[in-house]
Formats: structure tokens, sequence, C-alpha cells
């Protein structure tokens, strides 16, 4: 019993509260800097998506812990107010405010810890005329393994990257055939065997990846750049060889395999997400202001279909102005090809109300408590 | 009260905790999708591609051309920006393809020598490839064009191989133009060739989108000429100097040889507004060779103006007695500023002391033959 009053007092420490916000501090200065080096997504990932952040070492494989990552910081923070307000907090008129302003901040430490786990954010990119129903992750890739022999559908098999990176063989019920992975890069050059200097020696056997070579590079985590993740991948059912192939996101179409008479279409790609609903772009229009290069206004027209709920509609999408629709977000985001391609985000984050209502909380929380203390301090001045 | 408390608190965070590690739900997936058209023609998106964001300031380099009427134009595959396939009546066929690479793609010589190996032909020296090579401008670009055939019968050991490349070096990528076929076939091209090379267009602006660029403007930097417009420059190469391919910033580069086969590099490159202005780039040059920098420009003593049809040169003329550990040689630095308009035109020549000082004489000829056009 001792011990746990003792762990509640700990947990409830006003002290605890300045330790944490000191280190948060700390974390965003560090993070902020090292956003030269890992770029905003390397930051994110490394200090603020995190429970413990490591210092690595040059040139070692020695990392060692040095601050508590974002996700311990909130989430004792997060124990921390609660634990204080349950055990010291009492419950009056006088301080209905205050206790709105802590449910407030404690809905919007939730929210960034719902939000951080669950939203996903993709892109949609599409030239004008294409239909999709699919949008494509900015950075996580898949491998997928698509069954094109059913002339109805198409059975798409996907392996994430982690899977691929983690294993050596995959062998699931869930995939046509077993998967052993005979190298996996993060990133990668892919460069032509005859425009380097050297051919180099490859156990590639099939596949456009008889004429490439793979050149491993530093991951990078920068906005304006991705990873050519690469792997050599070798088939096999039955215990007898399929052949290996070189699969890679840097390869715009899939590679064809034939196996007991059914053709597979084999391809490294952003992970696509499919939704129940179709948008055709029909026009993209990037209005500048005259004589000059800069940008006045850019908008994509849409033709938003979706069957089961007999939605046939066009949307116009532009700045500040995205489409709402089933869950999903989508935000006029770039253009590409001479402004014949547009490129939406899609956002689909489930809490995404959660940070407005506890605004609003600790806004009401705020205008209460001062508008008693003004009160309180205009009637002694009045006395 | 304590009690119930501390079982409620340690139970929410065991579930946050478990909820956080079954969070990671990425696992291998099987599901059905309606029928999509497979395209199995493979491309690379080489370098890694950068996706276009709203808010991104970027440059980008538009090289367009117009090929002959009689080139059928081919689908773009593998790295090809462009394909294209002469035939002519009896049925033989030249290749003509068009590539770009970021950066300088491992330089000009291994890309000249990876066309020669590719007739069977030994690799050569970059000074022995650029006394075959014939040059031609577009824009402040130089293009490089090289011609060569196989010496044996290569194709089904009856033809001859004939290449005929050019090479356009941009300060952030390289395109390479070639056509390849047979020698009767690419050498009936070869005129076709030369005004396809002509009509090379670079149309290098910096495409901005998003309003964020637009609000946040950033402190001027110093521009080369591969990303702005720049007056398009006119000279006269003397003769004994020998054109060489172009680094990043530089318009133009030359190379000057004297006797013992020293070199003085020759360059020329433009910048935008005063670029600190004419004291700090003669500091810089000074700093080069290793001499103390000045207070002001009354200070350096050789300073010589040289007027032009163009306009009034500033001539500096800096040595250092002293033999420099990384050159061993007294090095020489001869260099004119030019002025024109809002740009700044920095022409230098840097080499052995003995080199250079013969050279001041064309150096000061090729000055007055600059002329510029906007």
């Amino acid at each position: 019993m001792k011990i746990i009053i003792n762990i509640l007092r700990f947990f409830s420490s006003l002290k605890l509260t300045v330790v944490c916000l000191f280190l948060s501090m700390v974390l965003i200065f560090v993070g902020t800097l090292d956003q030269v080096n890992l770029g905003i997504y390397g930051v994110l990932k490394k200090y603020f998506h995190s429970f413990v952040v490591f210092y690595s070492f040059p040139n070692s494989q020695l990392n060692i812990p040095v601050l508590p990552g974002g996700y311990s910081l909130g989430g004792i923070l997060l124990i921390n107010l609660i634990t204080a307000h349950i055990s010291r907090f009492k419950m009056t008129w006088k301080k209905s405010g205050i206790f709105l302003i802590h449910i407030g901040l404690i809905l919007l430490l939730l929210s960034e810890l719902f939000t951080g786990l669950f939203s996903k954010e993709s892109r949609l990119v599409f030239d004008e005329g294409q239909t999709k129903n699919y949008s494509e992750a900015f950075r996580e890739t898949e491998f997928v393994i698509i069954d094109t022999s059913n002339s109805d559908f198409d059975q798409v098999y996907s392996v994430p990257e982690n899977v691929l990176k983690k294993n050596d063989l995959i062998d699931r019920e869930e995939l046509p055939f077993k998967i052993k992975v005979h190298q996996f890069y993060g990133n990668t050059n892919l460069v032509f065997k005859n425009q380097i200097p050297r051919d180099q020696t490859t156990i590639v056997t099939h596949g456009v990846g008889l004429d490439l070579v793979a050149i491993e590079v530093p991951l990078t985590g920068k906005m304006n750049e991705r990873n050519i993740v690469t792997a050599i991948i070798e088939f096999i059912d039955d215990g007898k060889s399929l052949g290996v192939w070189m699969v890679s996101n840097a390869l715009t179409a899939p590679q064809k395999l034939v196996h007991q008479g059914k053709e597979y279409a084999i391809s490294f790609r952003q992970t696509r997400y499919y939704k129940p609903f179709t948008v055709k772009l029909i026009d993209f229009t990037h209005d500048r202001y005259p004589g000059t290069d800069v940008p006045k206004n850019f908008s994509s027209l849409v033709h938003l279909v979706h069957p089961a709920h007999n939605e046939d509609r066009e949307v116009l999408i532009y700045m500040n102005h995205p489409l709402r629709y089933e869950g999903f977000t989508f935000f006029q985001s770039g253009f590409d090809n001479n402004d014949t391609t547009s490129i939406l985000q899609v956002v689909k984050n489930p809490y995404w109300l959660i940070p407005y209502i506890s605004c609003a909380l600790m806004s009401i929380g705020l205008i209460t408590q001062f508008s008693m203390h003004l009160v309180v301090f205009i009637k002694r001045r009045s006395r | 009260m304590c009690n119930i408390f501390s079982r409620v608190l340690l139970r929410l965070s065991l579930l946050i905790t478990l909820f956080i590690i079954g969070c990671d739900n990425t696992d291998v997936t099987s599901y059905q999708i309606a029928k999509e058209k497979i395209n199995f023609v493979n491309r690379i998106n080489t370098p890694p591609s950068t996706p276009k964001v709203a808010s991104q300031n970027q440059q980008i380099n538009r090289v367009t051309w117009t090929a002959p009427a009689d080139w059928i134009a081919q689908p773009a595959s593998s790295m090809r920006k462009g394909s294209y396939l002469f035939k002519n009546t009896s049925g033989e066929s030249a290749d003509i393809s068009i590539i770009s690479f970021p950066g300088d793609a491992g330089g000009f010589a291994a890309n000249v020598n990876r066309w020669r190996r590719q007739i069977q032909l030994p690799p050569l020296s970059e000074d022995e490839i650029l006394k075959i090579t014939k040059t031609t401008q577009t824009g402040n670009s130089i293009i490089f064009i090289i011609d060569f055939s196989s010496e044996q019968p290569i194709l089904d050991n009856q033809k001859f191989a004939q290449v005929i490349g050019a090479i356009l070096n941009l300060k952030t990528e390289s395109w390479f133009f070639k056509i390849s076929g047979d020698k009767d076939t690419v050498s009936s091209q070869r005129k076709n060739f030369h005004s396809f090379i002509q009509s090379i267009k670079v149309d290098q602006k910096n495409k901005i989108a998003g309003k964020q660029t637009q609000t946040a403007p950033k402190a001027p930097a110093p521009q080369s000429a591969g990303n702005t417009n720049f007056a398009k420059i006119n000279y006269t190469k003397p003769e004994n100097w020998q054109l060489k391919p172009n680094s990043p910033m530089r318009v133009a580069s030359f190379k000057a040889v004297g006797p013992n086969n020293l070199e003085a590099d020759i360059s020329i490159v433009p910048l935008r507004g005063d670029s600190g202005g004419d004291l700090a780039n003669i500091n810089r040059w000074r700093r080069q060779i290793q001499l103390l920098p000045l207070n002001s420009l009354s200070e350096e003593t050789s300073l010589e103006k040289i007027m032009t049809d163009s306009g009034e040169f500033t001539l500096v003329n800096l040595s250092n007695d002293k033999t420099l550990p990384n050159n061993n040689f007294k090095p020489r630095i001869l260099a004119a500023i030019f002025h024109i308009d809002n740009e700044a035109w920095y022409f230098k020549m840097t080499g052995e002391d003995s080199i250079v000082t013969s050279q001041k004489s064309i150096f000061i000829d090729f000055l007055k033959s600059v002329s510029f056009t906007k």
C-alpha cells in the first residue's frame, strides 16, 4: 500500500511535470537541429514518435539512450496530469475553469497519441482523365504479387516492407509461394550494368534486374526525397526455385512471373490504400499572376463516384478547400507534368476533431477562470 | 480512494501499452481488387524521384528539341527521355537516344569511352578525346559532339558501326544525345543529327508553387549561369586555347598549354548582382594563391582598366613568388571583371607563373572579342 502511495506521489508531483516539460523543450530543440540531417520525417520518427532517443556513434554499431522520446514524455505527462488531478483536485465551481483546461489538455495529449498511431497520410497522383480508387503512401512500400488469372478480379498478395526486411524466408499460408529474401536494401541507386566501370556479379536470374545493379546508399528522411527500396528475392514452390528477381520501387511497372499456367505480376511499390469509391481528375487548373510564374491558384475538378452510396458528383478541390468524404480528407497538394497531373494529399484521421474540441474546452476554461477572477476583482474595487 | 484509483491507473497504463504494441499491424495480407490493366514495360525512376510538393521551390531544366521529319518517334523505354528510329529504303536502321543523368554522370571522358567500348574501340584520355571533339552552343550551354566509327566490321561481321554523340552538361544534370548504327546509315544522318543538335533548347527556370514560397523571401545568394537566364555571351576563342567540358557555375572552360606541358585553366563565370563586390572577389582570388587579403581596392597595385567595344573590364594580375606545396609551382592569376546590368562576369586564368604571363596578351585580346546580347 505504501509503495502504491509512493508511486502515486511520484507520478502526481509537480517536480515531475517540470522535469518532463524541460525534457520536452530539450527534445524539441535537439530535434529541430537534427532536422538538417534527418529531414522532418526522420526527426518525427526518431525524436517524437519513439519511446527512447538513441545516439549512434559514428562508424559504430553502438547506440546509447540519451533522451526519453515523445511517446514517453507525452505518456508520463498524461499520467502526471491525471494522477495530480484526481489526487489533489477538488471539484468546486470556483475551479471549474481549471478543470476544463485540464480536461482539454488531457484530450490534446490523447489525440496526439491516437493521431500518431492511427492517422494515415497518403497521396493520390492522377493525370487528367485518369480514374483511381487508391492512394499511395508517401514512404511505406509493399511488395505485391498479383494473380491476374481470374477474369473478374485480381488477387493481390501484399508483403509490407518491414516483413521483407526482417525475414529471410517468408512462408505464409496467404501467399501462393514462399519468398526467400537474399538481399534487402533500404535505399539504393539503381544503375545499368553498362553504366558502371566494372560489371557486378549478380544472382538475379529473371526480369529487368538482370541488367541492373543496386548500389546501397544511406537512408533519407528528407521531405523532398524518398528511399529507393530494393530487394533480391527468390520464389520457391514445393522446394523448387522459380527464379531470383530484383524488385524495387524505382521500377515503374510490374515484372511477369508465370507459374503453373497462372500469370503473376510482381512489383515493389508505394503501399496502396484502396477505397470503395473512385475519383477521376477532370481538369487541373494552375492560374498564375499575369506575366509571372507566381501561382495564384491551383485546383482540381474531380468526379467522385461511389455506387454503393449512389454518389455521383463533381467536386472542385482547391487550396484550403479540401474534399472531406468517407473519413478521408483530400487536400490539393501539388502538380506535375506541365500542369496535367494533380497530386492530392489524402489524410485519414478519425481523431481530427479532438484537437478542436480540446482547444475549445481550454478556451472556455481560460475564459471562465479569468472571468471569475475579474468579477471578484471588480467586486473588491467597487467596495 | 487511493486504492481504487491506483488500480484504475495501472489498468489504464497496461491497456495503453498493449494498445500501442498491438498497433503494429503491418503483416502479409491478401485482398481482391477490380481488374487493373497491367503494363509490363519497365522504366527506372533514377535518381530517386522527388515528389513535387505545392510549397516546394524547384529548379527545372526543360530541354527541348526538334527531331527531323524522317526520324520515327519511339516510345520512351528504360531511361530514355526520347527515342527515335531512322530507317532507310533498304531497311537499314539507326537508333537515336536521348538520356539524362544527374550531375556529370561520371565525367565527360568516362561517358565518351563508354560509347567507344560499345563499338569495340579502345578508351582515350580526356586530352585525346578533346582533340576529336567539336562544339556547338545552345544559349549559354556548350554541347560537345564526338563522332567515331569502329575499326572492325563488328555488325554481323560485315558492317562497321558508327556513333555520333552529343553531351550537354547543365548545372544539375547531363544530357546525352546519340545516334548509332551501321556506318553508312548513321553517316547519311550526320547532317540531320547536327540540325537536331542545333535545335536543342534549354529553358531553365525556377518553378515556384504555393503561397509559402512567395511570403518567405530568401536571402539573395550568388546564382550561377546554370540556374538563371544571364546575358548571352559571344567571344572568339584564341587558337591555342582548348575548350574543356564545363563544371558547375562556369559557362565556358578552356585550357592553354605552354612549354613543359604546363597548363593554365581559363574560366568564365557569371553571377547575379555584384556577388560581394570586386574587392571581395579579388581577395578570394588572392587567398587562392595564399596572398593576404586587402582592405581596399586602392591597395591592389596590379589593377588595370581594359576598354573594349562591350565596355570596361577591370583586370587584376596576382602572383605569389613562393612555390605552393599543392601545385609545386609559382602560381599566377590573371582575371577580369565585367559588370553588365545586374550581372557580374568573371574571366579568370589560373596556372603556373610563366604560362599565365605568356598568355596575357592573348587573354586581353580574348576580352576584347567578348560581347553580350540579352
